[in-house]
């Protein structure tokens, strides 16, 4: 028997119910996701956050489900203030080329040894592969995020991103990214990265590097106040069905700036027989 | 304000640069016109057998996903590298395969692209289609070596896992294709003649992938598996060991290579034999200069196009059947089972004199499980001083399954004709043994006469009228026939000397 015990949501929460169904499902589906509906997890994907902000053109596999998880993404901005962000993401190939996704964070922030503890927003997405990599062509992708928030005081944002990937030399591919936002909850205006990849096949490992600049909300013009970072990272095949990634960055320029940032996260890819067609005879 | 106006029209200066150079290094557009591209990963099909496979037998899995790699290695080269001399394929990277990757594969199996990026730009629906199909090997060979299936589950699961298989557009037909799809074309062969030895380990690396299936039919106890596997395994390793001579010379073909499952599972191994088939002919189109390096895209994806249309170049089973025997087994890498020497003791020479050491002693293969028998001393020695007992045992034998108790009953100088043909023992094992096999299992049959004539220098003729009666496949059998066979006492007993069939 499993017991899940349910986090009471701080009075902040606007939408309690909503966070505890995105909880609640994510839970769920973790429980599924048992050995049984075992698959196959690609380390060769570059997926969002995991653990670069730069991903890959790349929609996960049709009818397979991703179950993201990071229990650890800690992060020290400029002032002082210490983040906790562990964060729980679904994904699930819809149709062809095409995933959905939903997926939580929490927000844990310590200063001067006070803590405060909220939910970030309800991400909905949906990523579609517009066409792969062909020999004149990168592989080209657009995701639409819809930031649902769930705290009283925050607000919705949307972002429309546009990706592609290419192979260089040899083992090498690149990745170009670039977010639009708009929604008064928003903290940036836009943003784009560069993402460099170098694959060890046979150590079924992805070595990572991206620099990314940001445009925080309302930033004057004369102001030299645009985030620059960069991330270094890997992700590495644990077994058929799961990865695991990690991450390490800080900020060289901007008004927010992260002295430094860490993340580990897993994946379990899973696929539910049910939900899969069948052949007409 | 100043310094900071210039770090600002620096940073965008920057910006500007960077986002140029990007832009030209993403989109490169030599000559061809865009190629919009659109494929995607299909999911493969959950249950519980899943990783069944490589639980069992991780030193076979393992190898597979050496393949895989020897698999893209080869067309990232040929490729990307037109202009390199012969020895680079021949010499280093076929070195660095059997010296490096084989006797140490990767425990997981990896993304293709991340090993032929420039062949998968090239062609990434045909690149798709291969990674699809060997899923579908995977799979079948997960469903096959999980022991709690019943029969009758295992038979459901392998054709929903078809059924599944099918249900995209990436999936090989599972109609058969005849052999002028990959031998008959203005390109055809050029792999073959240009690189010879690596020719032999891509046909080495499809032996083993379709023999694997035998033993898992063949075998129900582990151990008996076990053991099958690891004389499989190092029978694939005794064809690296004096290359080209030990490597196949013809491409392996399912219904040669795994009888068993083939009749079990047609569909299955057309799919196979289509897959085999289509790494060839990509590999020739890569070679052949009679297909401009323009034109190799457009060529390898007509023949993507060919490999899907069921009715493309297609044939009947039973000439598919007759094409694979027609190339002889041994040519093809030899079976997968039933390849054992005979035992020491009965002081017959080895089938195989290479094999002779390479699978435990005391195997048998079961054949069709319940007829199952338990040595070479088995149930179907005949007396032997009768030989109407010999010519009833080797049909036994042959109803049964058992190649090696009905080879052991024919003379070393046995001549056997047969549908116009005449074999040699070595001829007749690698050629119709398989179809007569088929046959027998498939058909009751019944003497309707029969006597015995002394001949001379010790040999003696046997005669009959027989009537056959049955079904194999889709074909009514209701046929007579006559049989000669010409026996001799030997210090083992009667031995078939001859044999000569005729049907009406």
């Amino acid at each position: 028997m499993i017991v899940v015990i349910m986090p009471t949501f701080p009075s902040t929460v606007r939408h309690p119910q909503v966070a505890r169904g995105v909880v609640t499902a994510l839970f769920a589906v973790l429980w599924m996701s048992a050995p049984p509906l075992a698959a196959q997890t690609d380390f060769h994907n570059l997926d969002k956050d995991r653990p670069l902000r730069v991903e890959d053109a790349y929609a996960t596999k049709r009818w397979a489900f991703e179950l993201k998880a990071s229990p650890l993404t800690l992060s020290q901005d400029e002032d002082g203030v210490l983040r906790y962000a562990p964060s729980l993401e679904l994904k699930h190939g819809l149709l062809p080329g095409v995933e959905v996704s939903v997926g939580q964070h929490l927000d844990v922030s310590r200063v001067d040894s006070e803590t405060s503890t909220g939910l970030g927003s309800v991400e909905l997405s949906a990523l579609a592969n517009l066409w792969v990599e062909s020999r004149t062509l990168p592989a080209a992708g657009v995701r639409v995020t819809g930031h649902v928030a769930t705290e009283s005081e925050a607000d919705s944002w949307v972002e429309i991103r546009g990706l592609a990937t290419r192979s260089l030399v040899g083992p090498v591919r690149a990745h170009l990214a670039g977010g639009w936002m708009r929604g008064d909850g928003r903290a940036e205006d836009w943003w784009a990265g560069l993402a460099l990849d170098y694959v060890l096949p046979f150590h079924h490992t992805l070595l990572l590097a991206e620099t990314w600049i940001a445009e925080p909300r309302s930033a004057s013009e004369d102001e030299l106040d645009r985030t620059v970072h960069s991330t270094l990272g890997a992700r590495y095949q644990l077994s058929p069905t799961l990865a695991m990634d990690a991450g390490v960055g800080r900020s060289w320029a901007g008004q927010i700036r992260q002295d430094w940032f860490l993340t580990l996260g897993v994946t379990h890819e899973f696929a539910v027989r049910s939900l899969m067609p069948r052949r007409n005879r | 304000m100043r310094g900071t106006m210039d770090r600002q029209s620096l940073m965008r200066v920057g910006l500007s640069v960077c986002t140029a150079l990007l832009v030209a290094g993403f989109v490169s557009v030599p000559q061809a016109e865009a190629q919009v591209e659109r494929v995607y990963h299909p999911m493969y099909l959950p249950a519980d057998h899943n990783w069944e496979f490589r639980e069992h037998f991780p030193a076979v899995d393992r190898l597979f996903n050496a393949f895989d790699y020897g698999h893209g290695i080869l067309y990232e080269t040929l490729w990307s590298e037109p202009e390199a001399p012969v020895a680079l394929l021949e010499e280093e990277i076929y070195l660095e395969l059997t010296g490096r990757i084989l006797p140490n594969p990767p425990r997981l199996p990896m993304p293709e692209a991340s090993f032929m990026p420039q062949y998968a730009r090239l062609v990434p629906v045909a690149k798709e289609m291969f990674e699809w199909a060997h899923i579908l090997h995977k799979q079948s060979y997960d469903i096959l070596a999980d022991t709690r299936l019943s029969e009758a589950e295992r038979d459901r699961a392998m054709e929903e896992l078809l059924d599944h298989y099918l249900s995209n557009g990436l999936a090989f037909t599972d109609v058969p294709k005849g052999m002028e799809i990959m031998d008959e074309q203005y390109f055809s062969k050029a792999f073959r003649a240009r690189y010879p030895k690596f020719n032999g380990l891509i046909w080495a690396y499809h032996w083993l992938q379709v023999a694997t299936y035998e033993p898992l039919l063949a075998y129900e106890d582990p151990d008996e598996r076990q053991a099958a596997m690891n004389g499989l395994v190092t029978r694939f390793w005794q064809m690296l060991e004096d290359p080209p001579e030990a490597l196949p010379s013809e491409m392996p073909m399912t219904p040669a290579i795994a009888p068993l499952f083939t009749e079990r599972y047609p569909r299955f191994a057309a799919v196979f034999d289509n897959l085999h088939m289509m790494h060839d002919v990509i590999s020739d189109i890569l070679v052949s200069a009679e297909v401009p390096r323009s034109d190799k895209r457009e060529e390898i994806y007509r023949q993507a196009d060919l490999f899907r249309d069921p009715g493309a170049m297609a044939i009947t089973h039973d000439d598919w059947i007759a094409m694979a025997l027609a190339h002889g087994v041994d040519a093809q890498g030899g079976p997968a089972v039933g390849w054992l020497p005979v035992a020491p003791s009965r002081g017959a020479a080895p089938m195989h004199d290479h094999e002779a050491h390479s699978e435990p002693a005391d195997q048998e293969p079961r054949a069709h499980g319940e007829h199952a028998h338990d040595g070479h001393d088995g149930p179907h020695t005949p007396a032997e001083d009768d030989p109407q007992a010999t010519v009833a045992a080797f049909h036994e034998a042959l109803a049964q399954g058992d190649s090696i108790a009905a080879l052991e009953l024919l003379h070393p100088d046995v001549r056997i004709y047969e549908q116009g043909h005449a074999e040699s023992l070595e001829e007749y094992r690698a050629g119709h043994l398989a179809a007569d096999i088929r046959f027998a299992e498939a058909v009751s049959r019944h003497v309707l006469r029969e006597e015995l004539l002394d001949g001379v220098d010790g040999l003696v003729v046997y005669l009959a009228e027989v009537h056959t009666a049955g079904r194999m496949g889709d074909r009514e059998i209701d046929a007579q026939g006559v049989e000669t066979v010409v026996l001799e006492r030997t210090t083992d007993g009667w031995r078939i000397r001859h044999v000569h069939w005729s049907n009406r």
